[in-house]
């Protein structure tokens, strides 16, 4: 691996730890306060959760629209495990306790991953996305009737762990996972079933095995989202994620641009920022908001972003292969217009 | 023994008949063209062949292996390889990711590589356009494009669905060519054509199917000279 490639590899880390130290210190020379650290905090959430969105709807081309269902089932998994299960752990353990919440979280919702997988098998578009939608209000539905986990009311002190170098690692961390496994020649079938799922299937792509392990992948992500805001605010309840909730990851997705890491990130962070922004217009903030959404999606159809790529984002041929298949010729990328 | 071995095959859709008893064979080596008009039933049978429709009933042998029970991948595993109607290709990964879909279940780096190398060979075009996305190709390459991903999956047989459909003759024939100098080198071929004088003068072999029944079956030479074929298809 050479000095460039490997830098290239380390380079969204790098952006991320730049990104958190600069925000610490205006943090701690009180240029940043509190609510500003929390929106950031919020904004990653989202970032994590519409990326995971994006692997089945932008890059596997499935319709997911309850994704708000598998964030709830991460943030109660892991608000079990850390103020129930574990809730007289002694001090030191809070982390590792923390981090197991998390994974547990995660599992369990990748679990319901693979239940609504099941049926991506047989169902299409409209009517898949029907079958994510009753799965994301039966999932509220039953834990609003789960009484030892606080029904209706909700689940109280959570311990307010998630801190944003937390959240910066984990978000971190799923957006390199993702990128090295969409572009990977693995994740490529994914794309393929997306563009042409007979076609895949013609190629002798197991396109059964993707879907399912899309929505499971995806699933456990939104989990594990659903498990750091649950440390974030130390108190969810199951009206939190209904389907507006969902909608809200929808939005982010396709205003940023399906089918791009980049278009996720761009999406879920500006679109949880402005209406903070917006605040200053008090009734009106969401009519503005929803009228800049017509614009965006009027003259950007395909999104802010539109199926383009950072480039630290994807891995192109060249790093999978260490340049060793033919090159393009001269005449290679040739536009025809 | 033959390749691939149909044998009474049925298919239907609801309650409608789309293949009723159908029975041909594909010897190693050869081109068979399957003729008939729209709705004869000659799609429904490449795809169910390919695992992507379920028979009802019957028997599809290839290799000596049963095909009928077996999943679309394990299919194209077993050496089948489908050029889908319509050319279905990825049309958001360009023409290089495209053919590598096709190697997908190859492991042999060199032998992807000169596979690849092979097709750019046989379609110089698609290797002017090799960093391009496949949607952004004409028709014609796309079809082309199509081609080669069959060809990456290394099938003994190449099923072909329509691959004369809406392209300009010039490309229909440099297509057919191409058809031509594959089945040279080995591989045999399973065509179905609307272009009934096209598939004659290609294969070897033919069925004419009509309504999900084969009502004719003969060397190609023999069909082409037919009173009733060319009255049907030919449109002499």
């Amino acid at each position: 691996m050479s000095g460039k490639r490997i830098i290239k590899s380390i380079y969204p880390a790098l952006i991320l730890v730049v990104l958190y130290v600069v925000i610490t210190t205006l943090r701690s020379v009180k240029v940043l306060n509190g609510y500003y650290i929390q929106v950031l905090m919020f904004a990653s959430i989202n970032i994590i959760m519409t990326s995971s969105l994006n692997l089945v709807n932008g890059f596997t081309g499935q319709f997911c629209i309850g994704h708000a269902g598998f964030m709830s089932l991460g943030a109660y998994g892991a608000s079990v495990i850390t103020s129930m299960v574990f809730k007289n752990a002694p001090a030191g353990a809070t982390i590792p306790v923390y981090l197991l919440g998390l994974f547990i979280g995660g599992c369990v919702a990748a679990f319901f991953g693979l239940l609504i997988g099941i049926p991506s098998l047989k169902l299409k578009g409209d009517y898949l996305a029907i079958v994510t939608l009753a799965f994301g209000e039966i999932v509220r539905a039953l834990l609003r009737l789960m009484k030892p986990i606080g029904g209706a009311r909700g689940m109280i002190g959570i311990p307010m762990i998630s801190n944003l170098g937390w959240i910066f690692l984990f978000l971190g961390i799923v957006l390199y996972a993702l990128r090295n496994l969409i572009y990977s020649p693995f994740g490529r079938a994914f794309i393929a079933i997306r563009d042409n799922e007979i076609a895949a299937d013609a190629m002798g792509i197991n396109t059964t095995f993707y879907k399912i392990t899309s929505f499971v992948i995806a699933a456990f992500i939104a989990g594990l989202a659903g498990g750091l805001y649950a440390h974030v605010v130390g108190f969810i309840q199951p009206d939190s994620f209904s389907f507006t909730k969902s909608s809200d990851f929808l939005v982010y997705l396709y205003a940023g641009g399906s089918g791009s890491l980049t278009g996720s990130i761009v999406g879920a962070t500006l679109l949880t920022i402005l209406p903070e922004i917006l605040r200053f217009l008090s009734e009106w903030r969401l009519v503005i908001y929803a009228i800049i959404l017509v614009v965006v999606m009027i003259y950007r159809s395909e999104g802010l972003v539109g199926g383009k790529e950072l480039p630290f984002l994807r891995i192109t041929r060249k790093d999978l292969y260490g340049g060793t298949l033919p090159q393009a010729s001269s005449a290679g990328g040739k536009e025809e217009t | 023994m033959a390749l691939l071995e149909v044998r009474d095959l049925h298919v239907s859709y609801g309650a409608i008949q789309a293949v009723q008893g159908v029975s041909f064979e594909v010897n190693e080596g050869e081109v068979v063209a399957l003729i008939g008009s729209n709705g004869a039933g000659k799609s429904t049978i490449l795809r169910t062949i390919s695992g992507l429709e379920k028979a009802k009933s019957g028997s599809i042998r290839f290799n000596d292996q049963e095909l009928t029970k077996m999943k679309a991948h394990n299919i194209v595993k077993a050496g089948i390889a489908h050029v889908p109607e319509g050319r279905r290709i990825f049309p958001r990964l360009t023409v290089t990711e495209n053919l590598h879909m096709g190697a997908n279940l190859q492991t042999d780096k060199a032998k992807i590589a000169s596979d690849m190398e092979r097709v750019f060979e046989l379609f110089p075009r698609l290797k002017e356009r090799e960093k391009q996305q496949a949607g952004t190709l004409s028709g014609g390459e796309q079809q082309m494009l199509a081609f080669g991903r069959a060809l990456m999956t290394d099938g003994k047989l190449l099923m072909m669905d329509e691959p004369s459909m809406g392209l300009a003759p010039i490309i229909v024939d440099e297509i057919f060519e191409i058809i031509n100098r594959i089945n040279a080198e080995g591989r045999s071929i399973l065509l179905i054509e609307q272009n009934a004088f096209l598939a004659l003068k290609t294969a070897k072999r033919a069925y004419v199917l009509e309504t999900g029944k084969i009502t004719m079956s003969g060397p190609a030479s023999d069909l082409l000279a037919d009173e009733r074929v060319k009255a049907a298809y030919l449109g002499a």
